[in-house]
């Protein structure tokens, strides 16, 4: 959840790391002097043949000890697996047992639902020759493309069982994105790939082995979470949505309401209450990857009639090796449990809240990556780590280390290849009316990061180009009906810092990126405008040198950003000229903002830190309302201080905040001892407090804690609980239920 | 990169001078890594010292030449598993030995990070640090240290927890 925060930490110990002094024995002019000593071997020998062996050195016995030592734990390692499955299952039935007071009839219900697909998915048996058996039915190797294929139209028909993946509507082939990623023309083409990336030692006795280490992730590729913000879009009989980052692109959330119910997930379970009126009643709990062997729920979508729940799912298979691979191998063991992970989406009908029934299920390989929803469309983002990996127990011609979307080997005209590591992306999408069926997928060999919107999907990632410093590439794939196409890539200087400084508006594509050179290590910002074809427009550089960017917003033709350096200037650039984009305003103000919503047509809502001007030493949680109407004259309305609250989710995760202009509603939470929940109105130009509930004995983390409202009602809720406040009544506390007891 | 890749090359035929170059990219973090894990600043400058001469050696059997530093970390990734046995076979106190890692002519925020961070477990040392330094991905971690990948998302983003917990406990603590 907090992977923002994982990572400041990350950096900081990167950074305290670098003032350790290396010793000058391990200096490279040292080391050099000591390799010259060595006698040197392969002398005149061609570079491919040069094979020295890894036991050399007389190193030999202790190596060998010590493998044989792994043995017993090993052997230890597989019992745990078995005892897993076993207690899994125990431990599955014991709960279904007692579901409480949530509403137990319908987990039978579930059960019976998941008949099919249960005797399926009974995975796990790990049987004694250590064969993985999956019970996934063999993929056909070839996709047969059939003509356009009506739809089932009755969901009933086509309710648990996957539709086949051949009722394929879409047969536009594949474009390239630019150099960046390539279509690959066939199977061989993929596996030759990643077949690069294996290494090769000789054993002594002169056999060959292979295998497939570990090509370092991009650093980057962990800063997913950011992203998004705004209100959702339907916001019918007024009720709160997930804060997303594309006004109308819905994002999975652990806590929804569809105005009537609320959603919740916890301990791998979904829990339905009744909300109405502020009285809070357990209605139902599901249990989505009941009969998989290892099932981790991790978010959902609500509306009308619909629930869909994102999983992770695992299976376990004990991978054994050569006994004499091992031995030439030293980081090898002799067998290893090897979990493979899928994401799979449960589409269920809420019509009965009390006893929801599962429509249909799409699974693919890799783990959960993200997803997005566009009124019936979500396009399911997972990745596997390591693709190479598979290569290690499979043959080409087995194809089974190709990744499968519902059971089927992905395509190799759906695949994109690139020069950037084996690790990939899978996409899929689907129509939630026929929820078994994938409407289209792709893999693309990248870690990226994901930004969509309503007709285009971009992939964006850093890369070190050595001298050139970082650059960003971004490419951008058109979706049609959840048909996805690439049309281009580009690549600019610097990096992406804050996930709202990428944006797309009508025909223009920008994004704003904050470049060290390389030289003399100088930091400034640029702004760059695209056309949908990505290709470029123009470019407003050297923007606030010495400083980064530490949040942004987009808003029609206009950039608004916050730079920091002891004061926070808010940038207005105007991109309605796409050639020559202008800054009209600038506001410096102390303090900074970590993120910024904008509120209504004309202003923009910031909630950050304030500081001392002088120490740049954080004084507490800063709130302020800017008005924007005249972006020559950026003026503050109003701003609240929170002295000596140093900590809140809202300052890196957007969904955990609740920015509602059309009922003049902000919550969040705050804490370091003490944590609390926080309701703000805004009205006529100033904050009032509405709101603060102390939020301690719950044992959920701060970002997990949500705001909600529907109508007149407002709502706390946590994985754990849920409390009902009424609006009209000064936020009288009205009721409160803990989730599943 | 291509750059890289004809030192690799070069390497490969037994050329100090180019493998010197080639270490020269990651000996820093190689270092970083060693000391964070094993937390004395001896043992791993011998770690690094003794993968370096077996990556030499060994540098023959480096296929794919982009993966160098990916490959010389799982060297020394090894070593200083098997050190950190040999210290629990050894039964080393570091609650009495002092914590090298927070040695310092000044008492920073970063030593003070150092501190807590050679407080951690051992094997919450070794995922971090192979992230940190290494940039292995979970997946990969968990691969070599057979565990599995969701274990170690779990215990690494426990660890990174802590940490932040108590560098934010400190902060509260000097501003009073």
């Amino acid at each position: 959840m907090d992977r923002k925060m994982e990572k400041k930490i990350i950096q900081e110990i990167r950074k305290s790391a670098e003032e350790l002094e290396i010793p000058e024995g391990l200096l490279p002019e040292n080391v050099e002097a000591r390799l010259e000593t060595l006698p040197r071997k392969n002398e005149g020998e061609e570079t491919g043949a040069a094979r020295p062996r890894l036991t050399q050195k007389g190193k030999q016995s202790p190596r060998h000890r010590r493998i044989r030592k792994m043995f017993p734990a090993l052997y230890g390692i597989s019992a745990a697996a078995l005892l897993l499955v076993c207690c899994y299952t125990l431990f599955q039935n014991g709960l279904m047992a007692k579901s409480g007071s949530y509403d137990g009839q319908d987990a039978q219900n579930m059960a019976m639902e998941m008949d099919g697909e249960a005797a399926q998915t009974v995975r796990g048996e790990v049987d004694s020759t250590g064969a993985p058996q999956s019970a996934t039915q063999p993929p056909e190797a070839s996709r047969t493309t059939t003509g356009p294929d009506e739809a089932p139209r009755s969901p009933e028909t086509q309710a648990v069982k996957n539709d086949s993946q051949q009722a394929r509507r879409f047969r536009e082939a594949k474009r390239d994105a630019g150099d960046l990623y390539k279509v690959a023309s066939n199977y061989e083409e993929v596996y030759n790939l990643l077949k690069q990336y294996e290494i090769v030692y000789e054993t002594e006795d002169g056999r060959s082995v292979s295998v497939y280490p570990t090509e370092p992730a991009d650093n980057s590729a962990f800063g997913v979470d950011g992203a998004f913000v705004e209100k959702e879009e339907i916001a019918a009989g007024s009720y709160s949505a997930t804060n997303t980052q594309v006004a109308g692109v819905d994002e999975s959330d652990i806590i929804k309401t569809d105005g009537v119910c609320l959603y919740t997930v916890k301990d791998n379970k979904v829990y339905i209450t009744d909300i109405r009126g502020g009285e809070l009643s357990p209605l139902a709990v599901l249990d989505p990857t009941r009969g998989e062997q290892m099932g981790d729920v991790q978010e959902i979508y609500v509306e009308e009639d619909r629930l869909i729940v994102i999983a992770s799912v695992y299976e376990s298979h004990l991978v054994e090796y050569d006994r004499e691979e091992t031995m030439a191998l030293r980081e090898k063991p002799m067998a290893q449990v090897v979990n493979d992970a899928a994401t799979v989406l449960y589409t269920y009908d809420t019509s009965e809240k009390t006893a929801p029934r599962l429509l249909g299920t799409i699974r693919q390989d890799g783990e959960y990556r993200d997803s997005r929803k566009i009124g019936d469309m979500v396009y399911l983002f997972s990745w596997e780590n390591g693709l190479g990996a598979r290569l290690e127990t499979t043959k080409e011609e087995d194809l089974e280390w190709l990744p499968t979307v519902n059971g089927t080997y992905i395509s190799a005209d759906h695949i994109y290849l690139s020069e950037k590591g084996y690790n990939a992306l899978l996409v899929s999408s689907l129509d939630i009316k026929h929820p078994g069926r994938v409407l289209d997928e792709i893999m693309i060999l990248c870690d990226d990061e994901i930004y969509l919107t309503a007709q285009s999907l971009y992939l964006y990632n850093g890369a070190y180009m050595g001298d050139a410093g970082w650059v960003t590439q971004i490419a951008r794939f058109a979706l049609e009906d959840g048909v996805l196409n690439a049309v281009g890539a580009a690549m600019v200087e610097g990096t992406i810092k804050d996930t709202f400084a990428i944006n797309e508006y009508g025909e223009s594509f920008r994004v704003l990126t904050t470049c060290q050179r390389m030289d003399d290590g100088t930091v400034d910002n640029t702004l760059t405008l695209f056309d949908l074809e990505l290709q470029k427009k123009g470019t407003l550089t050297g923007i606030a040198p010495g400083e980064t960017i530490y949040s942004a917003r987009f808003f029609e033709n206009m950039a608004y950003f916050v730079t920091y350096r002891n004061v926070d200037p808010l940038f207005a650039v105007d991109l309605s000229e796409e050639s020559q984009p202008k800054i009209l305003g600038e506001l410096e103000l102390t303090g900074y903002s970590e993120y910024l919503h904008l509120w209504g047509e004309d202003k923009l809502l910031g909630i950050g830190f304030e500081t001392d001007p002088q120490s740049g030493k954080r004084l507490g949680i800063k709130m302020s309302m800017f008005d924007l109407s005249d972006p020559a004259g950026l003026k503050v309305l109003d701003s609240v201080v929170l002295k000596n609250r140093y900590f809140s989710p809202a300052l890196y995760q957007y969904k955990t905040v609740l920015a509602s202009p059309e009922e003049g509603l902000i919550g969040f939470a705050v804490g370091d001892e003490a944590r609390s929940y926080l309701v703000y109105g805004w009205e006529e130009d100033g904050f009032r407090l509405l709101l603060e509930r102390e939020w301690d004995g719950d044992s959920c983390s701060l970002d997990q804690i949500r705001g909600l409202y529907v109508g007149d009602m407002f709502y706390i809720a946590s994985p754990n609980q849920v409390v009902s406040f009424d609006r009209k009544g000064d936020y009288r506390e009205i009721d409160a239920l803990e989730i599943g007891e | 990169m291509e750059q890289n890749i004809e030192l690799v090359k070069l390497a490969k035929t037994g050329d100090p001078h180019a493998f010197a170059q080639l270490y020269e990219c990651v000996y820093k973090d190689l270092y970083r890594f060693a000391f964070i894990s094993l937390r004395s600043r001896e043992d791993a400058e011998d770690v690094v010292g003794e993968t370096v001469l077996d990556a030499f050696t060994a540098i023959g059997g480096l296929r794919r030449e982009e993966a160098f530093r990916a490959w010389i970390f799982r060297i020394l990734s090894n070593k200083c598993k098997d050190k950190l046995k040999e210290y629990t076979q050894k039964y080393v106190d570091w609650e009495e030995v002092e914590n090298e890692l927070s040695y310092s002519e000044e008492w920073t925020e970063s030593v003070y990070l150092r501190k807590l961070f050679g407080e951690l477990g051992d094997e919450e040392r070794l995922i971090v640090g192979l992230h940190v330094f290494g940039g292995y991905t979970s997946r990969e971690i968990a691969g070599m240290l057979h565990m599995k990948a969701n274990t170690v998302r779990t215990r690494e983003s426990r660890a990174l927890k802590k940490l932040a917990a108590r560098m934010r406990a400190a902060e509260v603590e000097r501003n009073g």
